[in-house]
């Protein structure tokens, strides 16, 4: 379909994980190492998705998504957190930052696709 | 008888008064009818007869001296004596004497006259008696009496006065009775005094003042008096109550002492700041000990020195910070553990300088110890500026509230160190639970991608995998699901374990969760070939608690059948309410569980047998998570089993919801 997402997460392992599941189901993938990174180029370019990892070292999963929601440049793209936390307590506080979804560590790539592909479909 | 003597003689006996006459010698001559009339003797009897022979003997000095003063023919003499009548009684009599003479002008010998004085004698014994009487209740019964005229001049001061109030009764008479109140309390009483009518009896209290300026708590009863004719005066009856009053101020003091502990103890419980309790105790003990400085001090951790902790009554900056036990007299005090009594401190010479320092000149020192458990652990010092003997009270009292200024002391250093403790517990339980989160963290990226890039590679997006790569990476795959179940368990326990449950109070149908679930593990039930039923009993089948956890106890519970239950197999719910409880029981007719092992089953990762166990791929947390949610709802769990292979039963039992109760939140005791 050709829709653009980046995906922002400090273990390369897993960046190279979404980025090969994504783009075999035919996503252009952009990946960041660092938070203050993908914040840079989710300003820069046009991106349809936000894959975000929460617990990042340099910027704080909420912060990041607090700026991205407050730029008017970028404050309507989907956000999807990644997450190893799992308490309710913890999603809850997730999900106010006004991400759309989350899926949680361990995470199936497979499922990853289908996950994506439904919210963009919600999207348009 | 010639005429004129028969005339005398008639003259003679018709006078009166009883008359006599009596030769140089004392011999009576001549008596008259009223001498005889008066002491019944005959005329016959008395001539010739001494005077003295019937004159009491107690008088005979006076009647001698009085015969012989009138002998020399110039004086009259008087005297009262007594006469012993014919009857033998005695007759009060007043004799007047005075000389007889001859013709010549010679003295030849006396005449006499008797005058009876006993009514009057009676009378005055009579006075006399009652004078005596009132002087001795005026001196003995009463405190002190004295008489002032309409000007207040002083004109009579009773010997009880003179020895109340140190003025002799010559310095008092003709002065002003005010100068016997004390100034302070004149006004008051001339006031009182303005408004009593001059015929009324009032009693008032007031001050005296003794001569050396003493004062006397006195009660006067002021009354008119009139002690001569036409004379109105006021007396004024003194009663001391100086020691009335000094026992009715004692027992207020006591009073206000008794008062001041209990409130100190009052405070003392209920845990108030310790600097404040120290305060007040230094405060009240300087007020109730009567004493104008108190320094608290107490003992270094080095045991070498005492601190000042606080003072009353002396300037905080001015008393010295540190006192040096080595050399200083109050050493001894906490040595020995007793009291160290100083009248004078600039006579004393084993008191170091500090010891006495309080910025101001202080003239003696108490210092009573502070022990508690056994060991001296401070001074309380008190100081006045003028000489005092400490008294038995005096001591008592700084006693008493060293004592509590003791228990103070522990009991804010026991709470410190329950505060601590309560600290340290936070930050362990804080540090405990950054750990979980970093080992959860740590743990669950690299299973990410072992998870990830083994359904990557079976999802066939990196290329074909033949049969036996797909088989081997499936175990791959089914082993890291399970690792990741266990760490999510293990991360699950060690939260409700350190109390991080949040008990929420929402009623939770345990048949719904129990529906919810089987809709779940429908799946498993189907690939197992497994029987499901239910025994649902009546009523509503509510408890209180987190949903989230008991659909985590449900799931657990049910999951746990299904994994040790073969094939064909079935797996029965029974839920009932009984005596307020609702039961839970999930039975199946797996493998069960040996006699004796029954309470094992709930342990972290128990097995049971391991060959069976490893087969189903691990006991895991299950159970055990099961029991730490169930406990901490107030419920209880257990298994049963008739033996191996004989199925099992995972009980469970909470109290059931009542409509009262409010949500609430609470955190699990650890």
């Amino acid at each position: 379909m050709g829709q653009k997402i980046l995906a922002i997460d400090d273990e390369t392992l897993i960046l190279d994980l979404v980025k090969i599941a994504l783009e075999t189901e035919g996503y252009e993938v952009v990946t960041a190492e660092r938070g203050s990174v993908g914040l840079d180029k989710a300003f820069a370019e046009k991106f349809d998705l936000i894959l975000l990892d929460f617990t990042m070292p340099d910027i704080s999963g909420f912060e990041a998504c607090r700026r991205l929601k407050t730029n008017p440049a970028t404050s309507n793209i989907p956000i999807m957190v990644l997450t190893a936390k799992v308490s309710d307590e913890d999603l809850r506080k997730i999900m106010e930052t006004g991400a759309i979804d989350y899926m949680t560590k361990p995470f199936d790539p497979l499922q990853l696709g289908d996950r994506v592909k439904d919210i963009l479909k919600k999207q348009s | 008888m010639s005429g004129s003597e028969e005339r005398y003689t008639q003259i003679f006996n018709s006078i009166s008064q009883a008359v006599f006459t009596l030769d140089l010698e004392g011999n009576i001559q001549e008596v008259n009818d009223a001498l005889t009339n008066l002491t019944g003797y005959k005329q016959e009897d008395l001539r010739g007869k001494t005077f003295t022979e019937v004159v009491a003997g107690e008088y005979l000095g006076l009647i001698q001296l009085i015969l012989r003063k009138t002998l020399d023919g110039k004086t009259i003499s008087k005297g009262d004596m007594q006469i012993i009548k014919a009857d033998k009684n005695r007759l009060w009599a007043e004799i007047s004497t005075s000389a007889l003479r001859d013709p010549e002008k010679k003295v030849v010998g006396q005449v006499c006259i008797l005058r009876d004085i006993s009514v009057q004698k009676s009378k005055e014994e009579e006075i006399k008696g009652s004078e005596r009487f009132l002087s001795h209740l005026v001196d003995n019964g009463i405190d002190a009496v004295y008489v002032y005229d309409a000007k207040g001049k002083i004109d009579f001061f009773s010997k009880g006065g003179e020895k109340l109030l140190g003025w002799r009764s010559e310095e008092i008479m003709g002065q002003n009775f005010e100068m016997l109140i004390a100034p302070e309390a004149l006004n008051k009483l001339k006031g009182q005094l303005s408004s009593r009518r001059a015929d009324e009896h009032r009693t008032y209290q007031t001050v005296l003042v003794s001569k050396g300026g003493r004062r006397i708590d006195a009660v006067q009863k002021v009354i008119p008096i009139s002690r001569e004719k036409n004379s109105l005066e006021t007396c004024s009856i003194v009663t001391n109550i100086t020691a009335q009053q000094k026992l009715q101020g004692e027992i207020t003091a006591m009073n206000e002492k008794l008062n001041g502990l209990i409130r100190l103890g009052k405070m003392i419980s209920s845990r108030t700041n310790l600097e404040e309790i120290l305060n007040f105790i230094v405060g009240s003990v300087t007020t109730f000990a009567r004493v104008d400085i108190a320094v608290l001090r107490l003992l270094s951790d080095d045991k070498k020195q005492l601190m000042l902790r606080t003072c009353f009554g002396a300037d905080k900056t001015v008393v010295p910070g540190v006192l040096n036990l080595e050399g200083s007299l109050t050493n001894k005090a906490l040595e020995e553990a007793r009291v160290i009594s100083v009248g004078d401190v600039t006579e004393e010479s084993a008191l170091s300088k500090v010891e006495c320092d309080v910025g101001q000149n202080v003239t003696s020192m108490l210092a009573v110890p502070l022990i508690a458990r056994k060991e001296g652990k401070g001074i309380l010092y008190l100081y006045t500026r003028e000489y005092c003997q400490f008294t038995r009270q005096q001591i008592d009292l700084a006693f008493a509230f060293v004592n509590q200024a003791a228990i103070a002391i522990e009991s804010a250093m026991l709470y410190n160190r329950e505060q601590d403790t309560i600290n340290k517990l936070r930050d362990l339980d804080q540090a405990k639970s950054d750990f979980l989160s970093m080992v959860s963290h740590e743990l669950r990226s690299p299973l990410t991608s072992i998870k990830g890039y083994t359904s990557l590679i079976l999802g066939g997006r990196v290329g074909e995998v033949n049969e036996k790569q797909r088989k081997f990476l499936e175990i791959v795959a089914t082993q890291s699901n399970h690792l990741t179940k266990l760490i999510s368990d293990l991360l699950d326990l060690s939260r409700i374990e350190s109390g991080k449950l949040v008990l929420k109070q929402d009623k939770i149908s345990l048949k719904g969760t129990t529906d919810l679930i089987a809709e779940r593990f429908k799946l498993q039930f189907d690939a197992k070939n497994l029987t499901f039923n239910m025994n649902i009993g009546e009523g509503p089948l509510e408890v209180r608690g987190d949903e989230e956890r008991i659909l985590q106890v449900i799931s657990n519970v049910m999951s746990n059948a299904i994994k040790f239950t073969p094939e064909g197999g079935s797996v029965s719910i029974k839920i009932y309410e009984e005596n307020n409880n609702v039961e839970f029981h999930c039975t199946d007719t797996g493998i069960g569980l040996k006699k004796g092992t029954l309470e094992n089953v709930f342990s972290e990762f128990y097995q049971a047998d391991s060959s069976a166990t490893r087969q189903v791929g691990g006991a895991g947390l299950g159970l055990a998570i099961v029991k730490k949610i169930v406990e901490a709802h107030g419920g209880k769990v257990w298994a049963e089993s008739e033996g191996v292979n004989a199925g099992t039963t995972i009980a469970l039992r909470m109290p059931a919801a009542k409509d009262e109760e409010k949500t609430a939140e609470g955190e699990e005791k650890s």
